[in-house]
């Protein structure tokens, strides 16, 4: 739709400070009805250098589309590649011998305490596992919705990150005896459960 | 069942060892010289059912045989389950010694509920009575106590709602697994040592 346009600032205006235009012939149906005022002022030149001054527009504009648009582009884009560091796994389980799967985990840095360095939920034989960034006592934490909590301290040395490539595990601690140990604290429990009332008889007997 | 460290706030754990420390002071008051040896013994039985996993379903779970305790010692319940419970700590980690005081109150109140409410049941001269007392006894009291220690942990964090009904839900198979023990437990009591099943008087 074309619409001829005329300058008109007394009319439309009122006494303001910018020109307006005044749509002329247009549409009645349209939003811009005849009388309108449009804020905005459009310089008439003449054919000459309205084509100039395209001509240099465009020059100016697609070096700056170049230069902007593609790395706004690349700024949404993704990729990947295989990290080089080593990683710590860490493996939670129940006293009954049942893996923590897909519970929630937090890993801790030695440095705070406060903010988790990493969160997330351990896999189907809760294992969790994450890449260390200095040496130290690294934390993971991993709870459950039944109110069970397993924190293992994980001891980060040096040699971790200058030797790399040594399979051996860095901690290993279970918070359930097992085996021998257990039975052996099975048996110190009851005891110490029958000589507490064997104290008492003996002192209710003195 | 052991709440772990950490999930319960202070004023929680607070009313947890006030309540534990009351029940205590009561057990011991209300405890006869001669019970003591009985106590002993129903303490290791509930050190030691911690250590009898259970499986139920897809997962495990272990004996707490809260109601036979509760049915055979009554008020001293308290005592013998804090004792039991703190050995438990200490040895195998089961939930920690700050926390001990709100374990101890969400496991013994429902043994003495337990007793109050199907003791006299339990120790009548109808085994078939005695056998659904005993089974409800075993089975209310460890749901009981699921929904204590989800109430200790929904007053201390209300974002934790979801899990304290994770915590009863998970608990309706193994109540039907502690009923039925509680049930044998106590028809064998019965017949072949019932002066044991006294809930905390005098044989």
């Amino acid at each position: 739709m074309r619409s001829s346009a005329r300058h008109n600032g007394d009319q439309a205006g009122g006494g303001a400070a910018s020109s307006r235009i005044l749509l002329k012939g247009a549409d009645q149906n349209h939003p811009l009805k005849k009388g309108t005022p449009v804020p905005f002022r459009v310089a008439r030149l003449p054919k000459k250098a309205r084509g100039l001054g395209s001509a240099i527009c465009v020059c100016l504009l697609v070096p700056v589309l170049l230069l902007t648009g593609p790395d706004g582009a690349r700024a949404h884009g993704v990729g990947y590649r295989q990290s080089g560091k080593s990683a710590v796994a860490v493996e939670f389980y129940y006293s009954t011998g049942e893996t923590m799967a897909y519970q929630e985990f937090r890993v801790y840095s030695p440095q705070d305490d406060k903010n988790a360095y990493q969160s997330g939920r351990t896999d189907e034989f809760g294992r969790c596992s994450f890449v260390p960034e200095n040496p130290g006592t690294w934390r993971v934490v991993v709870s459950d919705s039944e109110g069970h909590r397993a924190d293992a301290s994980i001891p980060i040395p040096q040699e971790f990150f200058d030797g790399g490539g040594d399979p051996r595990p860095l901690a290993v601690k279970s918070h359930m005896p097992e085996g021998l140990d257990l039975y052996l604290r099975a048996a110190l429990g009851v005891s110490v459960l029958f000589n507490v009332a064997a104290a008492v008889r003996f002192r209710k007997c003195i | 069942m052991h709440i772990s460290e950490g999930f319960l706030s202070p004023g929680v754990l607070a009313t947890g060892w006030a309540v534990t420390a009351a029940g205590v002071a009561w057990g011991i008051k209300k405890m006869d010289e001669g019970e003591i040896v009985r106590v002993s013994m129903a303490s290791s039985v509930f050190f030691l059912a911690s250590l009898v996993n259970v499986r139920v379903g897809p997962s495990a779970a272990h004996l707490s045989l809260i109601g036979p305790v509760g049915l055979m010692l009554g008020w001293a319940s308290f005592p013998a389950m804090f004792t039991a419970l703190l050995l438990q700590a200490v040895l195998f980690q089961f939930g920690g010694l700050l926390v001990l005081g709100a374990n101890c109150a969400s496991m013994a109140v429902p043994a003495v509920l337990a007793n109050a409410l199907f003791g006299s049941f339990v120790r009548g001269r109808g085994e078939k009575i005695a056998a659904a007392a005993s089974f409800f006894a075993g089975a209310l009291a460890v749901l009981t106590s699921a929904g204590i220690a989800g109430l200790l942990l929904f007053f201390s964090d209300h974002g934790m709602a979801l899990t304290a009904k994770t915590l009863l839900a998970a608990h309706l198979p193994l109540s039907a697994v502690e009923g039925a023990t509680a049930l044998f437990m106590t028809l064998f009591l019965r017949r072949a040592f019932p002066d044991i099943l006294t809930g905390g008087g005098r044989p």
